[in-house]
């Protein structure tokens, strides 16, 4: 029975022999051993950056909106962009402790710059990795874009899990993974297995979308037979929540312990829209965040994988809440940046104030270009920008956020 | 006028052919059929009626401590009950979510038996177009939830007919209000959800956003936040009335002052401040052309050409039919007559709902819709009217064509045809695909090997044939004693309902399968 793949890619076959190899044994590639995995979490929706980290005796802020939409009985953080009172979000005790621990940096009045507040513009832009709309769909994906530039390869190499279908950021032409959970990553048999294999050899026409399919189908095959031998009595650690973000993590992790190849992820948690009611729905929010980014990284580091994990959203939310207890979209935002090599415990950027003529038409100013935090993470921990990633972006002055 | 050819109309312009099917058209009459579903009625056909009556859907409901009760076969009671039911239903369910969330489920289980069952293909296609175009997620709360089936009502009422009729009923129905938070914007602290999506997503499209202001030479032509802050002050006071659920215009929450929208100057006038901001935006021509790009991309390709002949000609056709009652029916005819339809062989890629319809039509037995069909779906990426952002799922194929999504799509065809999933309800003796599967036309029940079973599914399931590599791999894949390879499984009717099941599966996962023609 044909079981082995015609195209078993080299990364699944080295996975498959160190699958034997016990949780937290690590090995390293050849000529890998230097890029470090970089995950990217984009929480769809516009998440309210100031009502989940901000200086909460700012008197423009108090005025703005209902103290429940200020996180005032939350966290204090040392290290804020100005010398007010910051706080993080008392929903989020794990994201806490990884600032005091100094793994996870903020940045803040980051995102794109451009002047859009539409959800759908703005996501395609950050997934992009552009700020001109007209140039989204011949520059595709900036992840995909990334990875086919410095030649990023394997089966796992390019992966979005915890999402059912793939994100625009990783395009449809670079073999990525996507998964959503893994128990449903697998056929029923191996006659199955085999029929695919024969019925997808080769494109039934020379439609392009017939040729995308017979790709996306082997790519599935490969990655099924590999990921069995990886998830085979595999068990997820405690701490995880039953969320898209927390299967898509734990999955992440499982894929790192077994040296699996993972170098780009993409998650995504999409529940920030707080038109109505924000002082309801976001609590739970953050916690469902915040205790997913502390499962995984006390997963991974256990285990002593280096990762770096950035944490945005398409948009930051409107200073001034609306008659509905909520935040209409608004411009600039935060950023996460988890790594074991950042300079974390300390916020990074630029604060332009939350006074009515310090806004952006009442929304906070973007004075960082979220790619330049992608930017510095590819360069320090992967070393290897390629030019022109992102198109037009200009660095001021770096962040410097990596050690 | 170029006619499609009638394979192509069977395969596009419906959830899928039918082995065998007497309906179907063929070429000396497509001009006919075309014009018959286009002059499709409202209201559901007999045979969908009775499909409906007999669903038992599972209902579990909750006592006063959240523990689930027995589970409950019920009638769908609730598609087509109006406003005032629903919202009586609403509020005497309270916080029981299951109660809250029960019109909706019905919604989604009807949609399975009307896709499948309906003689009007063109008309349930348009019912998903619309669904897809104006989104609410179904479950986003317990008053969506529970008002979904009034949202149903208006594009079923509406979905060949005229789309400025359509976008007003859309916006003035209570799970809309809700799902965009209308319900809450009042004029001195305004909710700008609704107003944005509006121009955004429902009639002038993103394409036509000017950014934060309006640069003077291009008043007009498109929105900026602006107008986004003028409608929602124009539309303040447009909410529900919380006795009966029905759409209300209260004049104490609107500021009654002048607003410039889009260029012109709205006086200041209540009620129809909104219903003349609407008519400005429905008889916008980017409104025409986003409502002719959205035809085109669902029902000939991916990726409208820039200049399109026919999106510029069903453009001109939604102006100049701006206030008939067929105008959708109008552009549709131009669309469907159009070399560039006529000539969209093999470019679109089933939606994993248009996937499972397809197999549940060429099935062709009694439809159980169970909750299991919803979990299929979600897993494809496709939740059945629960799209989560307001944009609703993308019409290209990228998305679908994910490993993930290709493994759950193979996976549940599987799940589908398994005799105890029961959403496949078989006579004895067999009927639909499996007596098809059983026998050559109008011969015998004969089935002595694999071969046969594989030649006949081949038939009846991919009108356009199968490549040899296809067809080798099916019959490989039969002939292995885990599906129909044995005369041990083909004489005993159990193993033999399992393997035809695992073949009509296999045949469902070939590439051939998974494109509307």
């Amino acid at each position: 029975m044909p079981t082995t793949r015609r195209t078993f890619l080299k990364g699944a076959a080295l996975a498959s022999a160190f699958a034997a190899l016990p949780p937290g044994a690590r090995l390293v590639l050849a000529g890998t051993a230097a890029k470090e995995p970089l995950l990217f979490v984009l929480l769809r929706g516009g998440t309210d950056g100031l009502n989940l980290i901000a200086p909460v005796d700012d008197t423009n802020l108090i005025a703005a909106r209902p103290a429940a939409l200020i996180p005032s009985s939350g966290f204090g953080l040392a290290g804020g962009l100005t010398k007010q009172n910051w706080r993080l979000h008392p929903s989020a005790p794990e994201l806490n402790a990884l600032y005091q621990a100094g793994q996870l940096a903020i940045v803040h009045a980051a995102g794109i710059p451009f002047a859009s507040r539409s959800h759908f513009e703005m996501q395609q832009l950050a997934e992009a990795g552009a700020v001109d709309l007209t140039t989204t769909t011949t520059l595709g994906g900036w992840i995909g874009r990334y990875a086919a530039a410095t030649a990023v390869s394997g089966t796992f190499a390019v992966s979005a899990l915890g999402v059912a279908t793939l994100p625009f950021s990783e395009g449809n032409d670079y073999g990525a993974v996507d998964m959503l959970d893994a128990a449903h990553f697998k056929l029923s048999s191996p006659v199955k297995m085999a029929f695919l294999e024969n019925a997808y050899a080769s494109p039934i026409s020379n439609n392009p979308i017939a040729t995308a399919l017979t790709k996306e189908a082997n790519d599935a095959l490969g990655a099924v037979q590999a990921f069995q031998s990886i998830n085979t009595g595999y068990v997820v650690p405690p701490g995880y929540g039953t969320d898209s973000l927390s299967h898509g993590l734990s999955i992440a992790a499982e894929l790192l312990k077994h040296n699996a190849g993972l170098q780009l992820g993409e998650f995504e948690y999409n529940n920030w829209d707080t038109h109505v009611a924000q002082a309801a729905r976001f609590p739970s929010a953050v916690a469902t965040l915040s205790k997913a980014l502390g499962a995984f990284w006390n997963d991974v580091t256990a285990a002593g994988s280096k990762v770096t994990l950035i944490v945005m959203s398409e948009f930051g939310r409107r200073i001034t809440s609306n008659a509905s207890g909520g935040t209409d979209h608004g411009h600039g935002n935060m950023m996460l940046v988890l790594s074991t090599s950042v300079g974390g415990g300390r916020m990074y950027g630029k604060w332009p104030g939350l006074a009515p003529a310090q806004t952006d038409l009442g929304d906070l100013v973007v004075t960082t270009d979220s790619r330049q935090v992608l930017m510095e993470a590819i360069t320090a921990r992967r070393g290897d920008f390629p030019a022109n990633l992102f198109p037009t972006l200009t660095v001021q002055q770096p962040l410097n956020m990596f050690h | 006028m170029t006619l499609p050819s009638a394979s192509l109309a069977c395969e596009r312009l419906t959830f899928g052919p039918i082995g065998r099917d007497p309906t179907a058209p063929n070429n000396n009459n497509i001009g006919q059929w075309l014009m018959a579903q286009l002059a499709a009625p409202s209201t559901d056909a007999p045979q969908v009626t009775q499909a409906l009556a007999a669903v038992r859907l599972e209902f579990v409901d909750v006592d006063a401590n959240g523990k689930p009760l027995p589970p409950q076969m019920l009638p769908l009671t609730y598609i087509g009950a109006n406003e005032s039911t629903l919202w009586t239903a609403m509020k005497s369910a309270g916080s029981d979510f299951p109660k809250q969330v029960r019109p909706a489920q019905e919604i989604q289980a009807a949609s399975y038996i009307r896709a499948a069952l309906s003689p009007y293909q063109i008309f349930e296609m348009m019912v998903e177009l619309w669904h897809c175009h104006f989104n609410i997620q179904a479950t986003a709360n317990g008053t969506v939830a529970a008002s979904y089936p009034a949202f149903d009502q208006v594009i079923r009422a509406n979905a060949l007919g005229n789309f400025h009729t359509l976008l007003v009923a859309v916006a003035q129905c209570a799970p809309m209000m809700y799902y965009l938070n209308q319900v809450q914007s009042t004029g001195a602290h305004p909710n700008e959800n609704f107003a944005r999506e509006v121009m955004e997503l429902h009639t002038l499209g993103a394409s036509h956003y000017l950014g934060l202001t309006t640069p003077p030479n291009l008043v007009g032509t498109g929105y900026s936040d602006q107008d986004v802050q003028q409608a929602a002050q124009i539309l303040a006071g447009w909410t529900i009335d919380q006795t009966n659920g029905s759409f209300i215009f209260r004049a104490a929450i609107h500021n009654n002052t002048a607003k410039t929208f889009l260029g012109h100057t709205i006086p200041s006038s209540g009620i129809n401040e909104g219903v003349t901001m609407l008519s400005i935006l429905a008889s916008h021509p980017a409104t025409a052309s986003m409502v002719a790009t959205n035809l085109y991309r669902r029902l000939v390709a991916d990726t409208p050409p820039a200049k399109s002949a026919v999106i510029s000609a069903m453009a001109g056709t939604y102006l100049q039919y701006l206030t008939a009652p067929n105008q959708i029916a109008l552009m549709l005819h131009q669309l469907f007559s159009s070399a560039e339809f006529a000539a969209s062989s093999g470019a679109k890629f089933k939606t994993p709902f248009e996937f499972l319809m397809s197999l549940l039509r060429v099935v062709n037995v009694t439809i159980n819709p169970t909750a299991a069909l919803n979990s299929m779906l979600a897993q494809m990426g496709d939740p059945r009217y629960n799209w989560g952002p307001p944009n609703g799922r993308p019409d290209i194929s990228p998305p679908w064509l994910g490993n993930g999504s290709l493994l759950n799509r193979w996976a549940a065809a599987e799940e589908l045809l398994w005799p105890t999933t029961g959403i496949l309800v078989l006579q004895t003796p067999w009927n639909g695909l499996f007596d098809l599967l059983m026998h050559d036309p109008g011969m015998p029940l004969n089935l002595t090997h694999s071969a046969q079973a594989v030649a006949r599914a081949i038939a009846n399931m991919l009108p356009g044939g199968a490549t040899a590599a296809t067809t080798n791999a099916l019959l490989a894949y039969a002939a292995s004693p885990q599906v129909l390879g044995s005369s041990a499984i083909l004489a005993d009717p159990t193993k033999l309902r399992i393997g035809l099941g695992l073949l009509i599966a296999a045949v469902a996962a070939t590439p051939e399968f998974q494109f509307r023609g």
